[in-house]
């Protein structure tokens, strides 16, 4: 299951809230994964991945033969003690690697990654010549 | 267009003295988060901003915009004693029971 991190109904969370509390239980595996949304700009491309609580220390990234491999680790706190019990819980952690097949207009060398505010953000810049041009045509 | 209202994910905790809820609210602007108690509920809202109109999305698995949460806390909660941090995209509150909700020992008298 891929790890989301919203939901964009709430009737439906609360349908889903009415079926499940008899249960009592609740999720403990975590999720496969991050959820990322892909941006086209002018001047590159830009990753978008949800990752709150997730530390920049546990995010990795490599670019190797057009693919760029996103790692990311999410270790947030998730047991139930005596003392602070846990009465419900919606988030997860995971640890997923994603791959990105690049385009070849990407300049490898200005590949930018960090974590803000519980996003990570990759940004790639375009090469300059994959830009579009404007050329003007001078006339006679 | 009428933004998306998404309900984020959480954890609650119950300790001794308080309920602790963990929320998950990446990309949320935190000078426009608000906790507000009344009533019986609190409410959770804040913002997270949509990159701007220059980006053309590719594709898109998940959404950024108005977050929206409310829980019933009834009377077990001190109005007075609710504490908010957001930090990395995780919003936490720290409700402090009211002295109705704290566990309590009743001592027995036998004759």
């Amino acid at each position: 299951m891929i790890y989301n991190p919203v939901f964009e109904w709430e009737t439906l969370r609360n349908v889903a809230d009415r079926l499940f509390s008899n249960l009592g239980g609740y999720q403990t595996s975590g999720y496969d994964a991050a959820p990322a949304n892909l941006y086209d700009g002018k001047d590159g491309y830009l990753i978008q991945i949800a990752a709150p609580g997730v530390k920049s220390e546990d995010v990795k990234v490599d670019y190797s033969g057009d693919v760029l491999t996103v790692s990311v680790k999410r270790a947030i706190e998730t047991d139930s003690k005596d003392e602070k019990k846990l009465l419900r819980s919606e988030r997860g952690n995971y640890d997923f690697t994603r791959s990105f097949s690049l385009s070849d207009d990407i300049d490898i060398e200005k590949i930018e990654a960090k974590v803000m505010n519980g996003l990570l953000l990759i940004h790639m810049a375009k090469k300059p010549e994959s830009k579009p041009k404007k050329i003007e045509v001078k006339v006679k | 267009m009428e933004k998306t209202k998404l309900v984020p994910p959480v954890d609650v905790y119950e300790t001794g003295d308080k309920y602790i809820l963990v929320l998950d609210m990446p990309g949320a602007d935190k000078e426009k988060i608000e906790v507000t108690a009344e009533n019986e509920k609190l409410t959770v809202k804040g913002t997270a901003a949509v990159v701007s109109e220059e980006w053309t999305p590719l594709s898109s698995e998940f959404a950024l915009g108005d977050y929206f949460r409310e829980f019933t806390i009834g009377h077990k909660i001190d109005q007075e004693k609710i504490d908010a941090k957001y930090d990395n995209g995780v919003l936490t509150v720290e409700l402090g029971k009211s002295e109705l909700a704290k566990p309590r020992k009743i001592e027995v008298k036998l004759n």
